[in-house]
């Protein structure tokens, strides 16, 4: 696992970007994976919809939510979609 | 183009015309289908004015374009596109089009089928509906997992208190608590305030999750071993009711910031283990005019105490906890890792704490509001002494000082 301090650009769509009150931002994290990524927000921002409920792409690739962080990482948690 | 984002007005003759164009010399195609999704006036029995789309737009089209290319390979089409609005959209606009050339009709046509179905499913695109008579919501936003539980069924049996009724559920909903301390007391605190509905229930606690905690700090299991306590309890109470919102976060170590802080919040609750921190949290709330629910046990015994905000006390005279206790009581007051604990009296206590908070949000008046609570659970005797105002205490006469100010004249008097 790495726990090493990494830097990771955030964007926000949504219902994410209006709970966190942002559409972007960088943060500094010890989170090895997505998940803990997320569970890491949620606990700081409150954000209604859990991992079960969100897609996580890394870089404009989706992923899976054990996807290993490395610096410098572009993060986006997705909610259900509605396109259509 | 396979697949196009794009936030203008759709132009359906020019759109058409392109793709017959980019059909012609393509002979084999003798079947040409077209979709149109277009703003509907209501979803799921609600009156809707308008759409607003909003889009990932670098992974939308990579996945958009993938879907078009899979429905030509699997339907052998000749061609095929879809363009799908962002932005704003009023009612009966074009907010995605799809055209698809096959050699025969029953391909062109379920073509279009697969390509919208899979853009629902898989394309990063929101929607956002605005109604003729309430907010607007994101489409599929609302909790999954929970979205199918009924809230009123929840507290149903709350409801029927003769104090409470809706009325009170509703005054819980719209408050704000925080739980400072997510230890014996602070677990069956933030169980109960998150199972009564208090809308907002956050905690603080900079521990993570020992071994020898879990015999009374109930929140926990051995599985949180470790893990930062706040974080945890907070997702354990967001379990417990899906119906509330709760974060987690250190407090402040300065008073201007921790009484900015308090600001936000309706009810304080000090379920911390300390005397210093605890008239800390008291000389803030105070600051802040927020009411105070503050706990303490010793072995089988316990102190609540309650300061609510009223006219009285926001003028000089208060009856804090700084009128009762000082910092030199510290020494004498051992904590639960001197002097043992039983789960079962921290789990009354915070309870009770918890019952005080929410009768206080609800308007049910306390016998308690500026009295100590002298709790023996040996004897079950319980005492309920008026506090006085201490003409000495710095905290409820310097009405006139900064809280810094108060702070510091308290510690340089010591």
């Amino acid at each position: 696992m790495n726990r090493a301090i990494k830097s990771v650009h955030l964007r926000y769509f949504a219902i994410l970007r209006e709970q966190r009150g942002l559409a972007s931002e960088a943060v500094e994290t010890i989170a090895p994976t997505a998940k803990d990524l997320y569970e890491e927000l949620q606990n700081t921002h409150g954000f209604n919809l859990n991992c079960n409920n969100l897609r996580v792409a890394v870089n404009d690739r989706f992923v899976n939510w054990s996807e290993e962080l490395k610096n410098n990482d572009t993060v986006v948690f997705l909610p259900p979609v509605s396109g259509g | 183009m396979l697949f196009v984002l794009s936030n203008e007005k759709f132009d359906e003759k020019r759109h058409k015309a392109d793709f017959i164009e980019s059909c012609q010399n393509r002979n084999e195609a003798g079947a040409y289908s077209y979709f149109e999704g277009r703003v509907r006036n209501s979803n799921e029995g609600r009156e809707v004015e308008a759409l607003e789309y909003e889009a990932y737009s670098e992974l939308a089209q990579k996945e958009g374009a993938e879907i078009v290319r899979e429905a030509i390979a699997k339907f052998k089409l000749v061609s095929a596109t879809c363009i799908h609005r962002t932005g704003y959209l009023e009612l009966g606009e074009i907010s995605v089009w799809i055209a698809a050339a096959a050699p025969h009709r029953s391909e062109s046509f379920a073509a279009c089928r697969y390509i919208i179905d899979e853009i629902k499913k898989r394309v990063p695109i929101w929607k956002r509906e605005h109604y003729v008579d309430s907010d607007p919501e994101w489409v599929n936003c609302a909790n999954r997992n929970h979205s199918e539980l009924s809230e009123s069924e929840y507290y149903s049996r709350q409801f029927v208190l003769p104090s409470f009724g809706i009325l009170g559920q509703n005054k819980l909903k719209a408050a704000k608590v925080l739980v400072i301390g997510a230890g014996g007391l602070g677990s069956p605190a933030l169980l109960y305030l998150a199972g009564a509905g208090c809308g907002q229930v956050d905690a603080c606690d900079f521990d993570s999750v020992e071994l020898s905690n879990l015999h009374r700090q109930i929140i926990y299991t051995t599985e949180n071993l470790e893990a930062p306590k706040a974080s945890v309890a907070t997702a354990r109470i967001r379990q417990q009711n899906p119906f509330i919102n709760s974060k987690s976060f250190s407090l402040p170590s300065d008073a201007e910031n921790t009484k900015v802080l308090f600001k936000e919040y309706d009810v304080i609750l000090d379920c911390t283990d300390n005397l210093d921190t605890k008239l800390f949290v008291s000389d803030c709330a105070i600051a802040a005019k927020v009411a105070l629910i503050s706990a303490s046990v010793r072995k089988f015994e316990a102190q609540l105490h309650i300061w609510v905000p009223t006219q009285e006390n926001s003028k000089a005279g208060g009856q804090c906890l700084r009128c009762l206790w000082h910092e030199k009581n510290t020494l004498a007051a051992q904590s639960c890792v001197d002097a043992g604990i039983l789960g079962a009296v921290t789990g009354i206590i915070g309870s009770m704490q918890a019952l005080e908070a929410i009768k206080y949000l609800v308007g049910i008046s306390s016998p308690l509001a500026n009295h100590i609570c002298l709790i023996d659970l040996l004897s079950l005797q319980l005492t309920q002494i008026a506090t006085t105002h201490n003409e000495d205490c710095p905290t409820c006469n310097i009405n006139s000082q900064s809280l810094a100010e108060a702070i510091h004249h308290e510690q340089a008097t010591r």
